[in-house]
């Protein structure tokens, strides 16, 4: 028996399925309970509607390198465990990094290799499951506790709570973007980086007085800098 | 925030997260039972789990911290559906922005819900439509075009949330002076990456920047160099003006 037929078979698209609904209920139940909460705060629904909106249109393209991890994955993980790990909890980036780490941890060259031992192929299910639960678990215990300091925090001095969470936005958005930023050679980067920035604050302005416009902002400006990007990457 | 809603919201939380989790086990376990195929041994899947565990909770706890304050309750929801950084926090920023909610506040908190649960919809929704079309859209998604786009997705996101943060808005208030705060971990962190170079250790990278533009956030702030105008006092004061 191979690998493969395990993870193509149907058990493994029967669990995998489930499990996804399964998790795919408590967003069902969170955006309930929002708009119901949302309402009893005094807050329109032609507000939350707005929020709802942007929310979908923007997250249309990020799913696109999700769609490109889940084919890259499937020759070697089968087709329903990679659904699942990219629908649920993982992260397109996460995904490929992880299994490919694990594979290579049990000894084998890569994670495309054609033939995984079916042991080890249940051993790299094990460990890329097990890996990126430290922030639910975190939640499970500590969330609340942690949601309550910056509750208190905030009760305080209610201007500091946004300075805080900024300056930390600020911080780790920048060291993610600092390779970028930093390696002067790589012109696409740069051009997608800066032609992004540019084009989120020109759209913000404009969509001062364009109603309708500001809900696409950054998914507007996310696509003017992949184009950017692509536009260069063809001139050099 | 009302304690009745916080307490039923942390609940409904925790236990949807025990069930997802059991779940997400349940998927290696009950294959291992129905197929009777078990790793080689406890010790090795251990071995290998821990090194990519060394890796990977730097980045989780940095992730757990910095965005809890921004998500609330929603940290749940987030964290259960994954994609956090790529997808989820950029959807909650976004739509806070949209609605000039603050993070942290009851409205806030209840903006990011509803970011959080659409996108992970639409997500799964796409993802369901992608791995169905996924003999016909190979070659689309295989183009060079597509590859080359998608390549640079990350940094676009970036540059589209790092730029537009730079601004002075602020949620419910304008913040003067805000961009001033990344002007000290800039600097240190290209001189502590010119003799140390810092490649390969993002994770760490991550949680000392968060850290440093905290502290220097702080003492902006304490200084009075950055200042919170609340927007509504600015929109009176307009008022005021026209009248």
């Amino acid at each position: 028996m191979s690998h493969l037929n395990i993870a193509n078979s149907t058990v493994m698209a029967l669990l995998c399925g489930f499990t996804i609904l399964v998790v795919l209920l408590q967003p069902v139940l969170f955006l309930i309970l929002g708009i119901r909460r949302g309402r009893e705060l005094g807050m329109t629904d032609e507000e939350m509607r707005e929020a709802a909106v942007s929310s979908a249109v923007f997250s249309i393209f990020p799913s696109l390198p999700i769609i490109i991890s889940y084919l890259i994955l499937v020759p070697s993980l089968g087709r329903y465990f990679p659904w699942l790990r990219l629908s649920v909890v993982g992260s397109a980036s996460y995904e490929t990094m992880a299994a490919n780490m694990a594979a290579e941890a049990f000894g084998l060259e890569s994670i495309s290799v054609p033939n995984i031992p079916t042991d080890i192929f249940i051993g790299i299910v094990f460990v890329v499951t097990v890996c990126i639960l430290g922030g639910n678990i975190f939640n499970i215990f500590f969330l609340k506790t942690y949601d309550r300091k910056v509750q208190v925090l905030k009760g305080k001095n209610a201007a500091l709570v946004p300075v805080i969470t900024t300056a930390m936005f600020l911080g780790m958005y920048g060291t993610m973007a600092s390779p970028y930023l930093t390696n002067v050679s790589n012109y696409p980067a740069l051009a997608a980086i800066f032609g992004a920035g540019i084009s989120a604050l020109i759209i913000g302005r404009i969509s001062k007085t364009v109603k309708g416009l500001k809900e696409f902002s950054l998914a507007l400006s996310m696509v003017i800098g992949m184009l950017l990007s692509c536009v260069v990457n063809q001139m050099i | 925030m009302d304690e009745k809603y916080y307490k039923s919201i942390h609940r409904i939380g925790r236990i949807g997260l025990i069930i997802g989790i059991a779940f997400m086990l349940g998927i290696p376990a009950v294959t291992c039972t129905v197929f009777n195929v078990w790793p080689k041994s406890v010790a090795e899947v251990m071995t290998v789990g821990a090194g990519l565990l060394a890796v990977f909770i730097p980045t989780a706890t940095a992730e757990v911290f910095a965005y809890t304050p921004v998500l609330g309750s929603s940290a749940y929801i987030t964290f259960l559906t994954g994609n956090v950084s790529n997808l989820k926090l950029p959807v909650v920023i976004n739509a806070q922005t949209l609605t000039d909610t603050t993070q942290g506040t009851d409205e806030g908190d209840t903006i990011a819900a509803i970011g959080v649960a659409v996108s992970s919809i639409v997500t799964t929704l796409i993802i369901v439509a992608g791995v169905i079309l996924m003999v016909p859209l190979k070659p689309v998604l295989t183009s060079p075009a597509v590859q080359t786009a998608t390549t640079y997705l990350l940094p676009s996101l970036f540059g589209g949330i790092f730029l537009s943060y730079m601004s002075e808005d602020c949620g419910e208030y304008i913040a003067k002076n805000k961009p001033l705060t990344i002007v000290i971990p800039t600097l240190l962190v290209f001189a502590v990456n010119a003799f140390y170079p810092l490649s390969g250790k993002e994770g760490f990278a991550v949680i000392a920047c968060m850290a440093l533009n905290v502290v220097c956030a702080y003492a902006l702030y304490k200084a009075g160099i950055i200042k919170m105008i609340p927007k509504a006092s600015l929109k009176k004061d307009a008022a005021k003006a026209a009248k």
